[in-house]
């Protein structure tokens, strides 16, 4: 398992075009129809290269808009590179953001069925782990509760709980565990772990140096969209911070 | 739909187009109610002011009732299809789903929505109007509810990405789908236009496919079928070229939500 790669990337690159006004309407187009579109170009990703292996516990650091989320997008297929080009080996389990899809006005177990379903998961799967993953949000009590009627800390352990039992072989997750108190992100800290020796890959954004340099077994600093530095966590960290 | 439906995918559509229904009446006092008194609401009123007006029209109330049925079912299939992929963008800015899974949940939603109507229609066809149509005929019906169905579909794949840059496609369809509703022979028979004047009605394919579907329906007559044949091969081809389309035109689409 372990030396095996999960994810390769070659060379990508991807821009943004940002107009200086956006035109939306047909008013509009039509009324600056001569007039070229300008806008400018603003690059996020320049040219990286890197690889994942299976099994990695991978923390992507830097500061804001240096193309971490951008980096995942484009690793989840939901953006697609301007150039070059991501290689992955497995299925791909995306939680750039928790509860996607989630509707206040559905109860906690509708959402999890929505929620699950649009994670990749069967229904029969859903109905099979549905004890476990209500257990593991800890919220027997609210389950037939609509969600507008939970905390934003019931609603992100609901969210965390269904992505934990949708897990595929490669997880993605941006900046999941900044809500949710201490306890419950330890829990599902440990959650993580156990997926990573059962020979998952998780690819993890955070701002939280304590937890990359304490879960982590490899890092990256994107630094206007280049890489910085790569490798052992502490040292990656040691270049972060050193500026 | 061309494409074999994989369990997950079959799933997926159902669930969204499900959530759909629930959250449309969340909230409101007499919930999926709503699905049938809206139609039959605007067929009160619109047999109240042209009934006494047709009345030389044999069965002139249930072909009403008929065609607006019908003609609802195509102008929300087209509406929520076109502007699925905005109202999801919330889900496809954080998830690769398929386009075409959110365009075919919308639009089987309100083919659900639909299927709930159908109960109204032959509630006054048997209890009111005695009119027991046989299984073949009804069978016709369904085939011509199958091709309104698959235009909405065809018409969704074309303008859902569209409208994802532009805009204005909503409003512009809004009004359009008002002026098809009079150039569709649903509040008025055919018959009352000249008839230079028909053939350009009849462009409209809303006209023939509700024209024919009443006919087998209320007169039981089913007529030739060639031309059913033939518009249901045109409408194939059309879906085909729409999934193509969107499929061509998503790849940068969820950048611009």
């Amino acid at each position: 398992m372990k030396g095996e790669i999960a994810i390769e990337v070659i060379n990508l690159s991807k821009s943004f075009r940002l107009p200086h006004d956006n035109r939306y309407t047909l008013k509009q187009k039509l009324l600056y129809f001569a007039k070229q579109n300008s806008y400018e170009t603003f690059t996020v990703l320049n040219d990286i290269s890197f690889s994942i292996n299976k099994g990695d516990f991978f923390g992507i650091i830097g500061r804001n808009g240096t193309g971490k989320s951008t980096l995942l997008k484009i690793l989840a297929g939901i953006y697609s590179p301007d150039k070059g080009k991501v290689i992955t080996n497995g299925e791909i389990s995306p939680f750039l953001e928790l509860g996607v899809g989630f509707s206040p006005d559905l109860s906690g177990r509708d959402n999890i069925f929505l929620n699950g379903i649009i994670l990749g998961l069967t229904k029969k799967e859903i109905k099979r782990k549905f004890d476990e993953i209500v257990a593991f949000s800890e919220l027997e009590k609210f389950i037939d509760q609509k969600l507008r009627n939970y905390s934003s800390g019931m609603f992100v352990r609901l969210a965390f709980s269904i992505a934990i039992f949708a897990n595929k072989e490669i997880l993605l997750m941006d900046e999941v565990l900044a809500v949710g108190d201490i306890y419950f992100k330890e829990k599902c800290l440990n959650e993580l772990n156990k997926l990573k020796q059962a020979g998952r890959t998780i690819i993890f954004i955070s701002h939280d140096m304590k937890t990359i340099q304490e879960h982590c077994t490899k890092a990256m600093l994107l630094r206007k969209g280049k890489i910085a530095a790569f490798g052992d966590p502490i040292t990656v960290i040691g270049t972060y911070t050193a500026k | 739909m061309i494409k074999f439906l994989t369990q997950h995918q079959f799933e997926t559509i159902w669930v969204l187009a499900k959530t759909d229904i629930k959250l449309r009446y969340q909230g409101s006092v007499l919930g999926v109610l709503w699905v049938f008194l809206k139609p039959l609401g605007i067929f009160l009123v619109l047999n109240f002011v042209f009934s006494t007006y047709f009345s030389n029209t044999p069965n002139y109330p249930i072909r009403l009732l008929t065609g607006i049925i019908l003609w609802s079912l195509f102008s929300d299939a087209t509406t929520k299809g076109m502007a699925s992929l905005v109202t999801k963008s919330h889900i496809l800015k954080k998830i690769a789903l398929p386009k075409w899974e959110i365009v075919l949940s919308a639009v089987l939603h309100s083919g659900i929505v639909f299927f709930f109507n159908l109960i109204i229609l032959f509630i006054f066809l048997f209890f009111f109007y005695h009119i027991f149509p046989n299984p073949a005929n009804i069978l016709m019906f369904l085939f011509f509810v199958l091709q309104i169905y698959l235009i909405s579909l065809a018409f969704s794949f074309f303008t859902a990405s569209v409208f994802v840059r532009l805009r204005d496609l909503d409003q512009i369809w809004e009004l359009v789908i008002q002026i098809l509703f009079y150039a569709t022979p649903i509040i008025y028979p055919i018959e009352i236009l000249p008839e230079n004047i028909r053939k350009f009605i009849y462009l409209n394919p809303m006209t023939y496919i509700i024209q024919r579907a009443r006919s087998v329906l209320i007169d039981q007559h089913i007529g030739r079928i060639n031309n059913d044949i033939i518009f249901m091969v045109l409408l194939i081809v059309a879906l085909i070229v729409g999934i193509l389309f969107l499929k061509n035109n998503s790849k940068f689409l969820v950048e611009k939500m």
